[in-house]
Protein backbone atom coordinates (compact mmCIF):
# COMPACT_ATOMS: atom_id res chain seq x y z
CA UNK A 1 0.00 0.00 0.00
CA UNK A 2 1.41 2.91 -1.37
CA UNK A 3 0.20 6.05 0.55
CA UNK A 4 -0.35 9.46 -0.95
CA UNK A 5 -2.06 12.62 -1.20
CA UNK A 6 -3.81 13.88 -3.65
CA UNK A 7 -7.77 13.06 -4.25
CA UNK A 8 -10.92 14.59 -3.85
CA UNK A 9 -12.21 11.65 -1.76
CA UNK A 10 -9.91 8.71 -1.03
CA UNK A 11 -9.19 6.54 -3.92
CA UNK A 12 -6.75 3.69 -4.95
CA UNK A 13 -5.38 4.02 -8.41
CA UNK A 14 -5.30 1.21 -10.74
CA UNK A 15 -1.96 0.29 -10.82
CA UNK A 16 -0.02 -1.07 -14.43
CA UNK A 17 1.10 -4.59 -13.29
CA UNK A 18 1.00 -7.81 -14.54
CA UNK A 19 -2.44 -8.87 -16.51
CA UNK A 20 -3.06 -11.91 -13.71
CA UNK A 21 -3.07 -9.14 -11.00
CA UNK A 22 -5.61 -6.95 -12.28
CA UNK A 23 -8.92 -9.33 -10.90
CA UNK A 24 -7.20 -9.22 -7.77
CA UNK A 25 -6.69 -5.41 -7.82
CA UNK A 26 -10.26 -5.41 -8.53
CA UNK A 27 -11.31 -7.12 -5.63
CA UNK A 28 -9.16 -5.03 -3.26
CA UNK A 29 -10.73 -1.67 -4.89
CA UNK A 30 -14.03 -3.31 -3.91
CA UNK A 31 -12.76 -4.20 -0.12
CA UNK A 32 -10.85 -0.70 0.50
CA UNK A 33 -13.58 1.52 -1.31
CA UNK A 34 -16.34 -0.03 0.07
CA UNK A 35 -15.38 0.28 3.68
CA UNK A 36 -14.18 3.54 2.98
CA UNK A 37 -18.07 4.17 2.06
CA UNK A 38 -19.68 2.74 4.77
CA UNK A 39 -17.49 4.95 7.09
CA UNK A 40 -18.48 7.98 5.13
CA UNK A 41 -15.50 8.69 3.65
CA UNK A 42 -16.83 8.08 0.06
CA UNK A 43 -19.28 11.00 -1.97
CA UNK A 44 -21.74 8.25 -1.06
CA UNK A 45 -22.66 5.34 1.73
CA UNK A 46 -22.84 3.18 -1.05
CA UNK A 47 -19.99 0.37 -1.03
CA UNK A 48 -21.14 -0.88 -4.35
CA UNK A 49 -21.16 2.19 -5.84
CA UNK A 50 -17.68 3.76 -4.69
CA UNK A 51 -16.50 -0.04 -4.86
CA UNK A 52 -16.67 -0.34 -8.03
CA UNK A 53 -13.39 -0.37 -9.83
CA UNK A 54 -14.92 1.05 -13.06
CA UNK A 55 -14.20 4.61 -11.48
CA UNK A 56 -10.55 3.76 -12.22
CA UNK A 57 -10.43 2.98 -15.85
CA UNK A 58 -6.97 4.47 -16.53
CA UNK A 59 -3.86 2.23 -15.48
CA UNK A 60 -1.27 4.49 -13.77
CA UNK A 61 1.82 4.73 -15.78
CA UNK A 62 5.17 2.83 -15.00
CA UNK A 63 5.74 3.51 -11.72
CA UNK A 64 7.03 2.62 -8.16
CA UNK A 65 4.37 0.13 -8.21
CA UNK A 66 5.47 -1.33 -11.40
CA UNK A 67 8.46 -1.69 -10.73
CA UNK A 68 7.87 -3.66 -6.98
CA UNK A 69 5.59 -6.11 -9.10
CA UNK A 70 8.23 -6.23 -11.89
CA UNK A 71 10.98 -6.86 -9.35
CA UNK A 72 9.58 -9.86 -6.68
CA UNK A 73 5.86 -9.92 -8.12
CA UNK A 74 4.40 -7.51 -5.56
CA UNK A 75 0.76 -6.34 -6.27
CA UNK A 76 1.49 -2.82 -4.94
CA UNK A 77 -0.90 -0.17 -5.09
CA UNK A 78 -1.40 3.68 -4.60
CA UNK A 79 -4.11 5.12 -2.52
CA UNK A 80 -4.70 8.73 -3.01
CA UNK A 81 -6.17 10.64 0.57
CA UNK A 82 -7.82 14.13 0.30
CA UNK A 83 -5.23 17.27 1.65
CA UNK A 84 -5.33 17.96 4.85
CA UNK A 85 -4.47 21.40 3.18
CA UNK A 86 -6.88 22.05 0.97
CA UNK A 87 -10.94 20.59 0.12
CA UNK A 88 -12.46 20.16 -3.11
CA UNK A 89 -15.12 17.58 -2.00
CA UNK A 90 -18.46 17.77 -2.11
CA UNK A 91 -21.57 16.28 -0.97
CA UNK A 92 -24.89 16.78 -1.68
CA UNK A 93 -23.34 20.35 -2.79
CA UNK A 94 -21.71 21.00 0.57
CA UNK A 95 -18.33 21.15 0.75
CA UNK A 96 -16.87 18.09 2.85
CA UNK A 97 -13.34 19.01 4.86
CA UNK A 98 -11.69 16.00 5.84
CA UNK A 99 -10.43 16.94 9.19
CA UNK A 100 -6.85 15.41 10.58
CA UNK A 101 -9.18 12.79 12.55
CA UNK A 102 -10.66 11.98 9.33
CA UNK A 103 -7.93 11.76 7.70
CA UNK A 104 -5.96 9.46 10.11
CA UNK A 105 -9.06 7.33 10.41
CA UNK A 106 -8.82 6.79 6.63
CA UNK A 107 -5.44 5.86 6.29
CA UNK A 108 -6.05 3.15 9.13
CA UNK A 109 -9.07 1.69 7.29
CA UNK A 110 -7.21 1.20 4.33
CA UNK A 111 -4.56 -0.59 5.70
CA UNK A 112 -6.89 -2.83 7.89
CA UNK A 113 -8.84 -3.72 5.26
CA UNK A 114 -5.37 -4.42 3.04
CA UNK A 115 -4.07 -6.54 5.92
CA UNK A 116 -7.63 -8.24 6.15
CA UNK A 117 -8.13 -8.77 2.49
CA UNK A 118 -4.54 -10.30 1.87
CA UNK A 119 -4.77 -12.51 5.47
CA UNK A 120 -8.62 -14.03 3.71
CA UNK A 121 -6.83 -14.55 0.28
CA UNK A 122 -3.63 -16.16 0.64
CA UNK A 123 -1.17 -13.65 -0.81
CA UNK A 124 0.34 -13.88 -4.23
CA UNK A 125 1.48 -17.67 -4.39
CA UNK A 126 -2.34 -17.96 -4.07
CA UNK A 127 -3.95 -15.09 -6.30
CA UNK A 128 -2.45 -16.27 -9.65
CA UNK A 129 -2.86 -19.13 -11.77
CA UNK A 130 -0.46 -21.92 -12.17
CA UNK A 131 -0.32 -24.03 -14.75
CA UNK A 132 -0.38 -27.73 -14.11
CA UNK A 133 2.57 -29.84 -14.86
CA UNK B 1 9.82 -9.19 0.22
CA UNK B 2 13.32 -9.25 -0.44
CA UNK B 3 15.30 -6.49 0.42
CA UNK B 4 13.52 -3.41 -0.97
CA UNK B 5 15.98 -0.65 -2.38
CA UNK B 6 13.70 2.56 -3.45
CA UNK B 7 14.78 5.18 -6.02
CA UNK B 8 14.40 7.83 -3.93
CA UNK B 9 16.59 10.06 -5.51
CA UNK B 10 14.32 10.60 -8.53
CA UNK B 11 11.37 11.12 -6.79
CA UNK B 12 11.99 14.85 -5.90
CA UNK B 13 14.51 15.17 -8.40
CA UNK B 14 17.08 15.52 -5.69
CA UNK B 15 20.42 16.68 -5.45
CA UNK B 16 23.30 15.70 -3.28
CA UNK B 17 23.30 18.65 -0.47
CA UNK B 18 21.69 17.57 3.00
CA UNK B 19 20.87 20.97 4.30
CA UNK B 20 17.51 22.62 5.44
CA UNK B 21 14.70 24.83 3.90
CA UNK B 22 17.62 27.63 3.38
CA UNK B 23 19.66 26.04 0.72
CA UNK B 24 17.59 23.84 -0.58
CA UNK B 25 14.42 26.69 -1.31
CA UNK B 26 15.37 29.68 -0.86
CA UNK B 27 12.59 31.73 -3.03
CA UNK B 28 9.55 29.71 -1.02
CA UNK B 29 6.94 32.29 -0.43
CA UNK B 30 5.67 32.70 3.38
CA UNK B 31 2.63 31.71 2.77
CA UNK B 32 3.37 28.57 1.74
CA UNK B 33 5.26 27.85 5.43
CA UNK B 34 2.47 28.77 7.46
CA UNK B 35 1.70 25.94 10.11
CA UNK B 36 -1.80 25.07 11.17
CA UNK B 37 -2.91 27.00 13.95
CA UNK B 38 -3.13 23.91 16.21
CA UNK B 39 -1.84 20.31 15.06
CA UNK B 40 -3.61 17.72 17.43
CA UNK B 41 -0.08 15.59 19.06
CA UNK B 42 -1.35 12.48 17.04
CA UNK B 43 -0.24 14.38 13.45
CA UNK B 44 2.88 12.88 13.88
CA UNK B 45 4.40 14.02 10.29
CA UNK B 46 8.08 15.06 10.57
CA UNK B 47 11.34 12.99 9.88
CA UNK B 48 11.99 14.08 13.32
CA UNK B 49 9.08 13.60 14.84
CA UNK B 50 9.11 10.11 13.18
CA UNK B 51 11.99 9.22 14.30
CA UNK B 52 11.58 9.86 17.66
CA UNK B 53 8.30 8.22 17.48
CA UNK B 54 9.88 5.05 16.75
CA UNK B 55 12.62 5.28 19.02
CA UNK B 56 10.43 5.53 21.85
CA UNK B 57 7.19 3.19 21.09
CA UNK B 58 8.37 0.47 18.85
CA UNK B 59 9.16 -2.85 21.02
CA UNK B 60 7.36 -5.49 19.55
CA UNK B 61 8.49 -4.98 15.97
CA UNK B 62 11.79 -3.66 14.85
CA UNK B 63 13.26 -0.62 13.28
CA UNK B 64 15.55 -1.60 10.16
CA UNK B 65 18.18 0.84 7.88
CA UNK B 66 16.49 -0.10 4.44
CA UNK B 67 18.68 2.43 2.69
CA UNK B 68 20.10 5.72 2.40
CA UNK B 69 18.92 8.80 0.60
CA UNK B 70 21.03 10.36 -2.17
CA UNK B 71 21.00 13.05 0.37
CA UNK B 72 22.51 10.84 2.89
CA UNK B 73 19.33 10.13 4.83
CA UNK B 74 18.41 6.97 6.39
CA UNK B 75 15.67 5.23 5.45
CA UNK B 76 14.01 3.64 8.25
CA UNK B 77 11.31 0.98 7.94
CA UNK B 78 9.42 -0.91 11.15
CA UNK B 79 9.03 -4.90 10.65
CA UNK B 80 6.97 -7.50 12.42
CA UNK B 81 7.77 -11.10 12.10
CA UNK B 82 10.37 -12.89 10.37
CA UNK B 83 11.57 -12.50 6.74
CA UNK B 84 11.07 -15.04 3.88
CA UNK B 85 13.97 -17.73 3.65
CA UNK B 86 14.09 -16.88 -0.18
CA UNK B 87 15.12 -19.95 -2.25
CA UNK B 88 13.48 -19.82 -5.08
CA UNK B 89 14.52 -21.57 -7.92
CA UNK B 90 13.43 -19.60 -10.55
CA UNK B 91 13.72 -15.43 -11.00
CA UNK B 92 10.52 -13.70 -11.06
CA UNK B 93 10.18 -13.75 -14.85
CA UNK B 94 11.43 -17.19 -15.38
CA UNK B 95 8.92 -17.98 -13.02
CA UNK B 96 6.36 -16.06 -14.78
CA UNK B 97 7.29 -17.96 -17.89
CA UNK B 98 6.33 -20.93 -16.96
CA UNK B 99 3.41 -19.78 -15.15
CA UNK B 100 4.17 -20.63 -11.37
CA UNK B 101 5.41 -17.71 -9.23
CA UNK B 102 6.48 -20.17 -6.02
CA UNK B 103 9.39 -20.99 -8.02
CA UNK B 104 10.79 -17.29 -7.41
CA UNK B 105 9.08 -16.77 -4.19
CA UNK B 106 10.47 -20.19 -2.65
CA UNK B 107 8.95 -22.51 -0.20
CA UNK B 108 7.40 -20.42 2.11
CA UNK B 109 5.71 -19.08 -0.47
CA UNK B 110 2.72 -19.38 1.57
CA UNK B 111 3.65 -16.76 4.03
CA UNK B 112 1.97 -13.48 3.96
CA UNK B 113 3.37 -9.92 3.79
CA UNK B 114 2.35 -6.69 4.09
CA UNK B 115 4.28 -3.66 2.79
CA UNK B 116 3.26 -0.03 3.64
CA UNK B 117 5.05 3.11 2.22
CA UNK B 118 4.31 6.38 3.05
CA UNK B 119 5.65 10.15 1.52
CA UNK B 120 7.10 8.24 -1.35
CA UNK B 121 6.20 12.80 -2.03
CA UNK B 122 7.50 14.38 0.21
CA UNK B 123 4.88 16.78 0.58
CA UNK B 124 2.60 14.17 1.34
CA UNK B 125 1.83 13.88 5.37
CA UNK B 126 -1.41 12.27 5.23
CA UNK B 127 0.10 8.93 4.95
CA UNK B 128 2.89 9.26 7.43
CA UNK B 129 0.37 10.07 10.26
CA UNK B 130 -1.48 7.35 9.47
CA UNK B 131 1.74 5.52 9.12
CA UNK B 132 3.00 6.12 12.82
CA UNK B 133 -0.50 5.49 13.91
CA UNK B 134 -0.77 2.20 12.57
CA UNK B 135 2.46 1.52 14.21
CA UNK B 136 1.07 2.72 17.39
CA UNK B 137 -2.34 0.24 17.14
CA UNK B 138 -0.16 -2.75 16.27
CA UNK B 139 2.34 -1.75 19.06
CA UNK B 140 -0.42 -1.32 21.63
CA UNK B 141 -3.74 -1.97 20.43
CA UNK B 142 -4.06 1.70 20.11
CA UNK B 143 -3.24 4.64 17.84
CA UNK B 144 -2.18 7.93 19.13
CA UNK B 145 -5.81 9.53 20.27
CA UNK B 146 -6.16 6.00 22.22
CA UNK B 147 -8.85 4.55 19.73
CA UNK B 148 -9.05 0.67 19.84
CA UNK B 149 -8.72 -0.80 16.28
CA UNK B 150 -9.39 -4.56 17.02
CA UNK B 151 -9.58 -5.31 13.37
CA UNK B 152 -6.48 -4.18 12.64
CA UNK B 153 -5.00 -6.36 15.78
CA UNK B 154 -6.84 -9.24 14.41
CA UNK B 155 -5.58 -8.32 10.67
CA UNK B 156 -2.30 -7.85 10.86
CA UNK B 157 -1.97 -11.50 13.25
CA UNK B 158 -2.93 -13.53 10.62
CA UNK B 159 -0.26 -12.08 8.50
CA UNK B 160 3.69 -13.37 8.55
CA UNK B 161 5.21 -10.49 7.79
CA UNK B 162 4.83 -6.73 8.10
CA UNK B 163 7.01 -4.10 6.79
CA UNK B 164 6.41 -0.61 7.26
CA UNK B 165 8.41 2.53 6.02
CA UNK B 166 6.55 5.90 7.32
CA UNK B 167 9.11 8.47 5.27
CA UNK B 168 10.36 6.13 2.33
CA UNK B 169 11.49 9.99 0.67
CA UNK B 170 13.27 11.43 3.70
CA UNK B 171 15.45 14.02 1.43
CA UNK B 172 11.83 15.44 -0.04
CA UNK B 173 10.28 15.44 3.22
CA UNK B 174 12.92 17.07 5.23
CA UNK B 175 13.01 19.29 2.46
CA UNK B 176 9.23 20.58 3.25
CA UNK B 177 9.99 22.37 7.25
CA UNK B 178 5.85 21.84 8.28
CA UNK B 179 4.33 19.34 10.32
CA UNK B 180 0.59 20.46 9.03
CA UNK B 181 0.09 23.28 6.43
CA UNK B 182 -2.51 25.99 7.24
CA UNK B 183 -5.63 24.58 6.08
CA UNK B 184 -6.52 27.19 2.48
CA UNK B 185 -10.00 26.29 1.97
CA UNK B 186 -11.28 25.10 -1.35
CA UNK B 187 -9.42 27.32 -4.04
CA UNK B 188 -7.77 24.02 -5.28
CA UNK B 189 -4.46 25.68 -5.16
CA UNK B 190 -1.19 23.20 -5.21
CA UNK B 191 1.74 23.73 -3.21
CA UNK B 192 4.17 22.18 -5.06
CA UNK B 193 8.41 22.55 -3.88
CA UNK B 194 10.32 21.52 -6.91
CA UNK B 195 14.40 21.15 -5.86
CA UNK B 196 16.93 21.96 -8.94
CA UNK B 197 19.91 20.46 -10.49
CA UNK B 198 20.62 23.93 -11.29
CA UNK B 199 20.30 27.03 -8.93
CA UNK B 200 19.13 28.76 -12.13
CA UNK B 201 16.27 26.46 -12.71
CA UNK B 202 13.00 27.04 -10.55
CA UNK B 203 12.76 26.22 -7.68
CA UNK B 204 8.93 26.61 -6.54
CA UNK B 205 5.64 27.28 -7.71
CA UNK B 206 2.36 27.83 -7.87
CA UNK B 207 -0.73 26.89 -9.92
CA UNK B 208 -4.03 26.51 -9.61
CA UNK B 209 -5.48 23.15 -11.44
CA UNK B 210 -9.15 24.99 -11.54
CA UNK B 211 -7.67 26.87 -14.87
CA UNK B 212 -5.41 24.34 -15.83
CA UNK B 213 -3.42 27.03 -16.20
CA UNK B 214 0.09 27.75 -14.29
CA UNK B 215 0.47 30.94 -12.36
CA UNK B 216 3.51 32.20 -11.24
CA UNK B 217 4.24 34.74 -8.17
CA UNK B 218 6.00 37.40 -9.06
CA UNK B 219 8.30 36.39 -6.25
CA UNK B 220 8.91 33.16 -7.62
CA UNK B 221 11.07 32.14 -10.75
CA UNK B 222 9.53 29.66 -12.78
CA UNK B 223 10.55 27.58 -15.72
CA UNK B 224 8.72 26.56 -19.02
CA UNK B 225 9.76 23.48 -18.92
CA UNK B 226 8.44 22.73 -15.60
CA UNK B 227 5.48 24.61 -15.95
CA UNK B 228 4.38 22.73 -19.29
CA UNK B 229 4.74 19.52 -17.80
CA UNK B 230 2.50 20.80 -14.86
CA UNK B 231 -0.25 21.67 -17.23
CA UNK B 232 -0.80 18.36 -17.97
CA UNK B 233 -1.54 16.83 -15.00
CA UNK B 234 -5.16 17.01 -14.47
CA UNK B 235 -4.46 16.50 -10.48
CA UNK B 236 -0.93 16.45 -8.90
CA UNK B 237 0.10 14.91 -5.64
CA UNK B 238 1.25 17.67 -3.31
CA UNK B 239 4.85 16.31 -4.04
Amino acid sequence: MNMHTGAVFPIMLRPFVEPDLVPVFEQLFRRVQGRLATDKYQATEDPAKEGNPDRVKNISPYNLDTALNLHCGALSVVIESPSHGFSTAKRQDKLVVFTPDDLVNIQLLCHLEAMKFLGETGGRARWTPTRRR
Amino acid sequence: MRTILLPVSCLLGLSAFGGDRPAAFPNIPDSYLEEAAEIPDFWVSTVDGVNRFLAKNVRSGSVQSIGITAGGRTIRAVVYGTPRAGNGTSTFSGALGFRDVRAFIGPDHGRKVYLGLASVHGGEFEGIAGMVNLISVLETGKDLRGREWPEITAAAKALDRIILVPVTNVDGRSRVPLRMEKFRGSDETVHEYRSARSSSLSISREWSSRAAIPTTPASISSTTTSSAAASQRPRPCLN
